[in-house]
């Protein structure tokens, strides 16, 4: 997207919101919590794009919806938490599948997990990275932190998820 | 320099610029340590990348338009037409099958109009209750 010009909303509902829901349940591992974002965000977003001056597309989002984010998440500690799901999701059992994607579900779970157990400002990094797909720049805007903290977060993060995962 | 510790993520994601990337290219051919620890970082990079994608669940960005208590004004529509398809299909029924028990074909009525207005109502109930892990 050109930094000159502002998105519509439907733009940014359209090209980020399978996104931003990606983003939410890859922190949280929980798909009621990513879609209550996703809606929070888009509102904000709505709400801002009146105020928005071109620049830094990305990091004027992502920004928007770490702190959306964060205040989700405060919002939901003051309520009972809903467990993360460990294997059957939806509880009524399935068919078996093919050893390789039975492995590869197992993996996807077990690197879920492994994010979970990161410090949270680890775990951002390396999802507004790999997940989200954003540079250290707009890493850096979103979370309002000097580029040399997104590059040691995102390295440490990597390196535990590593250990995590042996 | 002795190692390039995180510098090495930066590396991997192209973060760094042309002459680092060069200088790190050739300490990389002399050292172990760094070879290791970037193969170790480049492992765990490709996992996080490779996570499928979740589709957002239908119904999750109209619902965005109005606040949650509005919402549910903003999908009447819909919810007015499922519930009198479902009464009109359900009032067929009853006189089909039990003509002239207009009072328990009612109740039946009723009874899955609640069902469906709240199914229409809230599109986050799949998400909430369907596999949360992609394909
Ligand atoms: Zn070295």
């Amino acid at each position: 997207m050109p930094d000159d010009t502002i998105p519509s909303w439907e733009d940014v509902a359209r090209l980020h919101g399978r996104t931003i829901y990606n983003f939410a349940y890859r922190l949280t591992g929980n798909a009621d919590e990513a879609h209550d974002l996703v809606q929070e965000v888009l509102l904000r977003v709505r709400k801002g794009l009146q105020a928005y001056t071109p620049g830094s597309f990305e990091g004027w989002l992502w920004r928007i919806t770490r702190n959306a984010f964060l205040d989700e998440v405060r919002r939901r500690k003051r309520r009972p938490t809903v467990p993360l799901p460990d294997g059957d999701h939806d509880g009524t059992g399935s068919t078996p599948a093919p050893e390789e994607v039975l492995a590869a579900v197992r993996l996807s779970e077990d690197v879920q997990a492994a994010l979970l157990a990161l410090p949270y400002e680890f775990r951002e990094a390396v999802v507004l990275c790999d997940v989200v797909g954003l540079s250290y720049e707009d890493i850096a805007a979103a979370a309002d932190v000097p580029i040399g903290t997104v590059r040691s977060r995102i390295h440490r993060g990597r390196r535990m998820l590593k250990e995590l995962l042996e | 320099m002795s190692h390039w510790g995180d510098r090495l993520g930066a590396y991997l994601d192209g973060e760094v610029d042309e002459q680092t990337r060069t200088l790190i290219a050739e300490h990389l051919t002399g050292c172990g340590v760094c070879r290791s620890e970037l193969a170790d970082i480049s492992w765990a990079r490709s996992v996080v990348r490779d996570l499928p994608i979740i589709e957002l669940p239908p119904g999750i960005v109209p619902g965005v338009f109005a606040s949650r208590r509005r919402r549910r004004r903003a999908f009447r529509p819909a919810w007015a037409w499922a519930a009198s398809a479902v009464t009109a299909a359900a009032l067929t029924l009853g006189l089909v099958i039990a003509p002239g028990q207009a009072d328990s074909t009612f109740e039946l009525g009723s009874l899955v109009d609640r069902h469906v207005a709240r199914v229409v109502l809230d599109p986050g109930i799949s998400a909430i209750r369907g596999p949360v892990s992609g394909p």
